[in-house]
């Protein structure tokens, strides 16, 4: 049943990923004091722009323009699948965020517009997302000795949630969660100065393809950090502390002015930095 | 581009997932003793059908060689 696990898989990690961007958007809105658009915005955002013309401006790259939105998906799709659906190895999880920082980059400088192009690169330089991630997972290894999440899940269930044994490490992955998250201020690669960053030349469907890898990488995410941090394997759990840790970041994301590119990757990487105190300070609750 | 090119698209699309599930249904030994491939053969499914889905049912218009939005 690969097949249908797999296309079962992306497809709900789709449709709830747009909810929960809808409701970050919503709990963002309401401390604002907006009334803020639908819960279901996001995902009809996508279904919208997906019957709307697509086409390159003529300063384009045209190949690598038409190319980053579907290995967008593609990166994402595979991330999910190996990481949420087959509950495999961390690695290419890892690898797979990296190659979003290179499509993103790319979506940048391949319209040829130099707004999108400072976005891109603003988004590349924003280190401390894969030094984060790659930091975490290897602590959750040295702690484990597993790097697959089914392995580490069972782990869990004899020893307790990892987040116990690597506090710091465990923020470090949920600074990740903030870094990703819509309106972060800890990623200035889509702030208002530079309009929508590496997104804003992509019209039509073309946009469509990039929700659709937004919602997917949001899920992921979310997942991968309950799945390893917090030891939850009910799916019915997932969805609900998915919407706890959404209704998180986003109060975080509402209440936080939007940092200049030095300060977050200045943050990013003293919360990376941070991870090293795990081995330091005495845990008396193991 | 032509009508014809654009059922053809959404039709390979579809042909493309029917065969994946088909297979997956029929031998599923197969698939299980495959799976990286018919894994990645699914994705790869996935990503082409929204492509074709969204370039097939959007309108064409002369917007091709547009400046960008911003920056010039």
């Amino acid at each position: 049943m690969i097949v249908i696990d797999t296309f079962v898989g992306v497809t709900e990690a789709f449709l709830v990923g747009s909810i929960y961007l809808g409701l970050h958007r919503k709990i963002m809105a309401r401390i604002q004091r907006r009334p803020g658009p639908p819960i279901i915005q996001e995902l009809l955002h996508t279904l919208k722009f997906l019957f709307k013309e697509g086409y390159a401006p003529i300063t384009s790259a045209e190949f690598l323009y038409w190319m980053v939105p579907v290995f967008n998906v593609i990166v994402w799709s595979s991330a999910v699948t190996i990481a949420a659906v087959y509950r495999g190895n961390l690695l290419p999880f890892f690898a797979f965020y990296a190659a979003y920082k290179v499509l993103s980059h790319g979506a940048g400088v391949s319209s040829g517009s130099t707004y999108t192009k400072i976005g891109g690169v603003r988004h590349a330089i924003m280190p401390a997302g894969e030094l984060a991630l790659a930091c975490s997972l290897i602590s959750a290894y040295f702690v484990t000795g597993h790097m697959d999440v089914s392995g580490i899940l069972a782990w869990e269930k004899t020893h307790g949630a990892l987040w116990r044994y690597i506090p710091f490490s465990t923020l470090a992955f949920f600074t990740l969660l903030w870094i990703d998250s819509p309106h972060s201020p800890l990623d200035p690669s889509k702030g208002y100065d530079i309009v929508e960053g590496y997104l804003t030349e992509y019209p039509g469907f073309l946009r469509s393809l990039m929700y659709t890898s937004e919602a997917i990488k949001y899920f992921c995410e979310l997942w991968v950090f309950q799945a390893v941090f917090l030891g939850i394997s009910d799916p019915v759990v997932h969805m609900f502390v998915m919407g706890g840790l959404t209704a998180i970041l986003a109060t975080l994301c509402a209440l936080t002015p939007i940092l200049t590119p030095y300060q977050a990757v200045g943050v990013h990487v003293t919360v990376a930095g941070l991870m090293f105190l795990d081995t330091l300070v005495p845990k008396p609750w193991i | 581009m032509g009508k014809a090119l654009k059922v053809t698209a959404v039709a390979l699309a579809v042909a493309w997932d029917a065969a994946l599930t088909w297979v997956d249904e029929t031998y599923p030994a197969v698939v299980d003793a495959h799976y990286g491939l018919f894994s990645t053969l699914t994705i790869l499914a996935i990503a082409y059908t929204i492509f074709a889905i969204g370039w097939a049912a959007s309108p064409r218009s002369e917007r091709r060689n547009r400046a960008p939005f911003l920056g010039y």
